[in-house]
């Protein structure tokens, strides 16, 4: 007889080359052991593809923003077990320098935490934290992370970045994320304070990062109408649960459900769910305002 | 995390202890500090043990409360027992020397000094503690420029002094908040704060200085608006919404802290050596005063 | 009656460039609009349009380079003014963290009636009044820092009203605010326009200017157009060339009538524009 096995034996999670984020029964409890303790994830559990784009949704409060910490270790998992790329995070040992180049994070607000001279030097930051020490090197990268974000290198390398306009600051913040190329974009609501021209710009850099780079998006947002349009899944929690993990076509079917939850439902999903009570079916790849007015067409020139 | 850290200690009640005036708290505690200061007898701190136990109960703040702020002074408290103990010489004459060794001396009256000393400090801290305990911060500052309104006439400026205390106060949270904001972004950008020589640990703060200056700056300019469009121009013509009125607790508080050290002092007063006013005090006192 | 007017006004900003040469950018430019009294007017714009400008310009928290902002008949330009000119017209800021003064809601609504030097016990009902208006009153003892951001800009708001201004301008104030947040915003600066006050809205979201009487869009520190809601959404032209879109529902709805549709112009239920459509649809 062998010595019976201490150890509790958990579902090993089933991860491969495509996943880029597993996790399995993850809990977390601020202030564990205190009076104050707060439960902010329980039980979470689920699988993110390399090339997704998901959106991380909920109200204050909901856990979402403990979960998308955990992705780059700022919060280190307590229970259950969490995997990204090739990291085991349930390990007390990580790379975090390796993890956090692969992760990228964008904070809320990011044009805050600009601090150096050059928006060049600002840029470079991260690069230079990850041990790139030839600076040729360093501004190749950070010139190609500022002309992908839509600025012109040669214009602001050299300007304080405390000079530029809101919108500009934020692009270079995104940038100094850029420029390390992470393989996962993790994004608290970046269209935060935005007017509606910079949020479709930032959108559609994350857009096309995604599908031309695939990189893969977990994108926290307030606004469901960005999200509906933008994401290929939606995760929402609630009380440090997920409540929905599903297509944005779906997701917004469960009305009632939703607005109980204080979210709103996007204006072209509310439209296609009255057409579907109708009888009349919009296809669930018609998110756009372009794209439903297209189906509306086609089904009074169809029949 | 940073914004768990609590500011100030407030327990929330609604004892006889939280109702009282501010102003009045802070007085008595004053009177209570200065009168511990005096206490040479054990037989006296006897009493005033019973005066903190009725204080603490009427006050309805857990003891683990105010015991955990003496934590915050244990070193303070060894270091004060230790020197006392090796330190006080005793007077051959009338003390015994307990043990001798190399140039150590304990002597029995270092003994009863260390202890005293040490439940002086303690008494100290409890005692003020329950002050910070049951008052908010915001009544305390009011407390305070209150208490200090007569200094406006060689114009100390009192109402921007506790203007100051006061936006700190409602600062400090999202200070702490931003803060802690920073330090992950920069922490997903690889900063690593954790390793290296002084200098390298000095330098990877500037890129969480910076944002915060220039985040205070921000605010500062924000704020300014804001108190403008309230219509703020300096302490001309302002009236304040908060009446501190003193009630009958306070009368009864007052008398009760008042007559407990009164008749204390009184009584023992007469026995020299209890609250000690002959030579040895002055000799003993002056060790005191270092340590005060 | 206008209570505010603005005449050709102006303002620049100093700015330096990397040798320290001092230029200046448009802040506003020529501006001139009035604000009728109880009026519930819109401001909209890009990031950078001016719009806030010219809100700091309607209390004179910057004054006009050149023309002149007139509050209740006072110039801003007379320092004199200032103190009466900020008792007519609160603000509301984007910021809501940025402007509390005291960490007890209650006190932090004092703060503007303790400046006008009003007695004590008028104060206390002023900022039990002002609560009320918010529906904040159970939070009167609270500290601030642990509200919501709705709830926060809603003291804000209490803030002002206890001035009992005639004008309050809402400086961005749901800029920062999640969905929810930004709906209790909405709904107070709604209800205190209904009792009689004047509300001035800067804001992007065009979604928020529906219920406004006047929208006054402005672009590279000018306005461009002035208009009922409804004659801004139809200018869809207009609302491209300065970035800002108008409500999907409407956008569609706009698009579908274009169309031959026979649905309700400018329709920001989406629910019902589909309702709609699928009568179309079905009486084809």
């Amino acid at each position: 007889m062998s010595k019976p096995n201490k150890q509790v034996v958990t579902p090993q999670l089933v991860t491969d080359s495509q996943t880029a984020i597993a996790a399995d029964n993850l809990c977390f409890t601020y202030n564990a052991k205190s009076p104050f303790s707060k439960q902010a994830l329980n039980n979470i559990t689920l699988n993110i593809k390399k090339g997704e784009f998901v959106a991380v949704v909920g109200h204050t409060g909901s856990g979402k923003t403990t979960f998308v910490q955990h992705l780059n270790a700022l919060i280190r998992v307590q229970s259950g077990e969490l995997r990204v790329l090739e990291h085991n995070l349930s390990q007390k040992k990580v790379d975090l320098k390796l993890l956090r180049k692969q992760v990228g994070m964008v904070f809320q607000y990011p044009e805050y935490q600009l601090f150096a001279d050059s928006v060049l030097d600002d840029v470079c930051f991260g690069l230079k934290n990850f041990g790139l020490k030839d600076k040729a090197e360093r501004e190749a990268l950070a010139e190609e992370a500022i002309g992908l974000v839509g600025l012109d290198f040669k214009e602001v390398k050299n300007k304080s970045p405390f000079d530029l306009s809101g919108g500009e600051k934020r692009r270079v913040a995104l940038a100094g994320v850029l420029a390390m190329k992470p393989q996962i974009l993790v994004m608290d609501e970046p269209t935060a304070g935005l007017d509606p021209r910079g949020k479709r710009e930032i959108l559609s850099l994350v857009s096309s990062l995604n599908k031309e780079q695939g990189i893969t998006v977990v994108m926290v947002s307030h606004d469901m109408n960005e999200v509906y349009e933008n994401a290929d899944r939606i995760i929402v929690f609630r009380d440090g649960q997920i409540a929905y993990d599903t297509t944005p076509r779906d997701l917004f079917r469960n009305e009632e459900d939703i607005v109980s939850m204080n979210l709103e439902i996007p204006h072209m999903a509310k439209f296609a769910n009255e057409l579907e009570r109708n009888g009349y079916i919009i296809p669930d790849n018609c998110k756009t305002v372009e794209q439903t007015f297209e189906a509306v067409m086609r089904l009074k020139g169809g029949e | 995390m940073l914004k768990d850290v609590t500011f100030g200690q407030y327990y929330p009640s609604n004892s006889f202890v939280h109702k009282m005036d501010a102003r009045i708290k802070f007085l008595l505690c004053l009177v209570f500090m200065v009168g511990i200061f005096f206490v040479q007898s054990f037989v006296v701190f006897g009493f005033i043990t019973v005066f903190l136990i009725i204080l603490i109960a009427s006050s309805r703040v857990p003891l683990k409360s105010i015991l955990k702020s003496i934590k915050g002074i244990i070193v303070l408290l060894l270091l004060t027992v230790v020197l006392n103990i090796f330190f006080t010489k005793g007077d051959p004459e009338k003390d015994k020397l307990l043990v001798s060794w190399w140039i150590f001396e304990i002597w029995d009256a270092g003994l009863y000094f260390a202890a005293k000393m040490f439940l002086r400090l303690v008494y100290l801290v409890m005692g003020s503690s329950v002050l910070t305990l049951t008052t908010t911060p915001v009544d305390l500052t009011h407390a305070i420029e209150s208490l200090l309104k007569p200094l406006k006439v060689i114009r100390v400026p009192v109402h921007e002094l506790a203007l100051i205390m006061s936006l700190t106060l409602s600062f400090i949270p999202s200070l702490m908040e931003e803060t802690d904001r920073i330090i992950n972004a920069q922490k997903a950008r690889g900063a690593d704060f954790d390793t290296g020589g002084l200098v390298k640990r000095a330098k990877a703060f500037i890129p969480i200085l910076i944002p915060l200056l220039v985040g205070g700056f921000r605010r500062a300019e924000e704020l300014a608006n804001a108190m403008n469009s309230r219509c703020y121009e300096g302490a001309t013509k302002r009236t304040q919404m908060r009446v501190m009125k003193l009630t009958w607790r306070d009368l009864v508080g007052t008398l009760v802290v008042l007559l407990f050290f009164v008749t204390v002092f009184v009584i023992f007063g007469m026995k020299s050596q209890w609250i000690n006013a002959n030579v040895d005090w002055l000799y003993i006192n002056d060790v005191n005063w270092l340590y005060f | 009656m206008d209570i505010i007017t603005l005449d050709n006004v102006s303002y620049y900003y100093k700015t330096y460039d990397e040798n320290n040469d001092v230029s200046y950018a448009v802040g506003v430019e020529g501006v001139s609009l009035s604000i009728e009294e109880g009026a519930f007017v819109a401001l909209v714009g890009h990031n950078g349009s001016g719009k806030s400008t010219l809100a700091k310009l309607l209390n004179g928290l910057i004054l006009p380079k050149s023309g002149t902002v007139t509050v209740a008949g006072l110039s801003t330009a007379d320092k004199k003014n200032l103190f009466e000119i900020r008792k007519n017209v609160g603000m509301v800021f984007q910021n809501p963290d940025n402007q509390m003064v005291a960490s007890i809601v209650e006190e932090d609504v004092a703060f503007g009636p303790e400046n006008l030097g009003i007695p004590q016990p008028e104060i206390v009902e002023r900022v039990s009044q002002a609560l009320e208006q918010v529906g904040m009153t159970e939070y009167a003892k609270r500290s601030p820092h642990k509200l919501s951001g709705g709830q926060k800009q809603r003291i804000a708001i209490a803030g002002a009203l206890a001035i009992r201004p005639k004008v309050i301008v809402f400086d961005e104030s749901t800029a920062m605010l999640d969905p929810l947040g930004r709906r209790e915003v909405l709904n107070v600066a709604k209800q205190l326009n209904k009792q009689g006050m004047t509300v001035v809205l800067i804001t992007h979201f065009m979604e928020e200017v529906l219920d406004c009487g006047k929208v006054v869009v402005m672009s590279g520190g000018h306005v461009v157009k002035i208009g009922s809601p409804m004659e801004i959404f139809d200018d869809d032209r207009l609302l491209s060339s300065v970035g800002l879109d108008a409500p999907r529902s409407i956008a569609l709805s706009r698009k579908l009538k274009s169309a031959g549709f026979n649905v309700t112009e400018n329709c920001i239920d989406a629910k019902v524009l589909g309702g709609e459509v699928c009568q179309n649809l079905t009486n084809k």
